[in-house]
């Protein structure tokens, strides 16, 4: 019977091998084919190079500036997506009157497109009819050109992540508050332990299987993000928060060097599957 | 006395958080309705003193400079809902497979469809614009669920797995003792177990599919054109017309709210499911 079976999975398995091996896996084989020519569609070129592309790019300072801005931005938005996250999580905790409504108004900026939200906030931080100059201006301070600034635009970029995908953290970590064990939280209460000790000495180290999880998880989805950054600012003002997927998809559409952004991807790539790797290994598959 | 001073900074400090979190979240969410609802006149107001439906009736019915958001909301969920059909039929058995058979490939191909989840999609956009040009492809539903299709199946392996690992295996064990056969087993037995699993993960893969920008943007120009890339039209280098935009930004999300309304339960279970093994 166990071989019965065993025949029978891979009859189930394979179709979805075969999309995966011609829709993903080909493409990625034809990125790397394609990262190896000069193929340029303004010169008109397309021959054999090597690795070329791949020593050009490990001196190219605005890739590497971009791959450190990337960083940057995944430490920033993961942590402060935590802190807030988590902050809304042990409110939630609390019991009070409309909890429900307040949980489904903290949820409501995951209900926004991607797109609209990084509109939304490109409008909020506008700076003549913005809200966020107009409530500067009524606290006496001078107006400030979030998005047009060289220093700040990454950062304003980065506060529109963090707004828009709070809830998503809020989410997960209210699930493993709650699936707490009641009795734990009452003998703390019972001896004593104030609200800050409760959070650092019970809440925090009971959930912290589920905290490494939605961390992970996040900083991975965060590696990726291109939306926002490119509907906010598209990597400028000239180049100054451009991010490594940015950077990239400029090289491709405007330059059309399809050879050298192909490079790059695949650095990328290879960056996300070992980091990708190491954090399944070390956090999220470890018991299996 | 001790103790009621620290309860009392506790609602303090509560009721502060509760305060500070509604405004973070809110504010944006005031200025997007009182901009789209804003005459021309008044779009700085903080306080809109003339308030106005014209920006979402042409968003709604379109106006001779206004293309209407029903086109692109049609097209959003027709490529979205045929390519989550499809990513549903592939990888639930793929899932269901790799659950039940326990042995190391099974793990590694799992292990790889994870990674293949985590891909950054801008690394694949230059094959993935030829392939297209070369199967003239470009600006089709066809050329768009091509893509959506290859990047789902990793997530809906990824979440019917963890459905599949958590239903007792003594129903198939007992139904192949009765004499089923595998496909019967599956279709007659696992599945009916499971319709809730299936339900969360088509929402999700269809949600990924209905956000998703960057190849919408790539390989649409005309006829296929989605509601991101739509929305994002109303910003051109030269002008950005706010109020169309913030319009339709509010009457996109109506399809958003009903999934998320339909599975609100399963929400956090389909983010973390699969993840949490012991």
């Amino acid at each position: 019977m166990e071989r019965f079976q065993k025949k029978y999975n891979i009859i189930f398995i394979i179709p979805a091998l075969i999309v995966i091996i011609v829709l993903l896996i080909a493409p990625m084989v034809m990125g790397i084919e394609i990262s190896l020519t000069n193929l340029d569609y303004l010169k008109n070129t397309d021959s054999f190079v090597g690795l070329k592309n791949y020593i050009r790019a490990f001196s190219d300072k605005l890739f590497y500036f971009s791959v450190i801005r990337n960083i940057t931005y995944v430490i920033i938005v993961t942590s402060f997506n935590f802190i807030i996250g988590y902050w809304m999580a042990i409110i939630c905790y609390q019991k009070f009157r409309l909890n429900k409504l307040f949980r489904f108004i903290i949820i409501l900026p995951m209900l926004l497109i991607p797109a609209s939200a990084g509109l939304l906030w490109r409008f909020l931080y506008n700076y003549d009819i913005g809200i966020v100059n107009k409530a500067l201006t009524v606290l006496g301070l001078g107006r400030v050109g979030w998005l047009i600034d060289p220093n700040l635009a990454l950062i304003s970029v980065i506060i529109t992540d963090i707004w828009a995908w709070t809830p998503w953290m809020f989410l997960i970590l209210l699930a493993g508050i709650e699936n707490l064990d009641k009795h734990i939280l009452e003998a703390a209460n019972i001896d004593g332990a104030n609200f800050f000790q409760l959070n650092k000495y019970i809440i925090i180290p009971v959930t912290s299987p589920i905290i490494k999880i939605a961390i992970s998880l996040k900083a991975i989805e965060t590696f990726r993000t291109f939306d926002y950054v490119w509907i906010m600012t598209r990597g400028g003002p000239g180049g100054a928060s451009d991010i490594t997927s940015t950077y990239i998809f400029k090289q491709a559409t405007s330059s059309l060097q399809y050879g050298y952004s192909s490079a790059l991807g695949i650095i990328v790539m290879a960056i996300m599957v070992l980091l990708t790797f190491f954090i399944v290994r070390k956090w999220i598959m470890r018991a299996a | 006395m001790d103790n009621e001073s620290g309860l009392n900074m506790r609602k303090i400090f509560i009721w502060l958080s509760i305060i500070f979190i509604l405004a973070w979240t809110l504010l944006p969410f005031y200025s997007l309705i009182i901009i789209s609802l804003a005459k021309t006149g008044s779009i700085s107001e903080l306080w809109p003193k003339s308030v106005t439906f014209e920006y979402y009736k042409a968003v709604i019915f379109g106006s001779p400079d206004t293309r209407s958001i029903w086109v692109y909301m049609k097209n959003s969920v027709i490529v979205c809902s045929v390519s989550s059909i499809v990513v549903i039929m592939l990888s639930v058995p793929c899932s269901y497979a790799l659950s039940r058979w326990k042995s190391k490939s099974s793990n590694a191909m799992y292990m790889s469809y994870f990674i293949l989840r985590m891909l950054p999609p801008i690394s694949l956009i230059i094959p993935r614009i030829i392939l297209l040009q070369n199967l003239h492809l470009i600006d089709t539903f066809l050329g768009l669920a091509l893509i959506y299709i290859p990047t789902q199946i990793p997530v809906g392996v990824w979440l019917m797995r963890g459905f599949f690992d958590s239903t007792p295996i003594e129903f198939e064990e007992y139904a192949y003792i009765e004499g089923a056969t595998y496909f019967k087993t599956f279709f007659r037995i696992v599945l009916p177990v499971n319709t809730n699993g299936v339900a969360v993960t088509s929402v999700f893969v269809f949600i990924y599919c209905y956000i998703e920008y960057i190849f919408a943007a790539l390989i649409t120009r005309t006829n296929a054109i989605t509601l991101p890339p739509y929305i994002a039209s109303f910003a051109s280098p030269w002008e950005i017309r706010f109020q169309l935009m913030l319009a339709a930004a509010l009457i996109s999300t109506i399809p958003m709210i009903v999934l998320y309304a339909f599975a609100q339960r399963f929400i956090v279970k389909g983010i973390t499911v699969g993840a949490v093994k012991q």
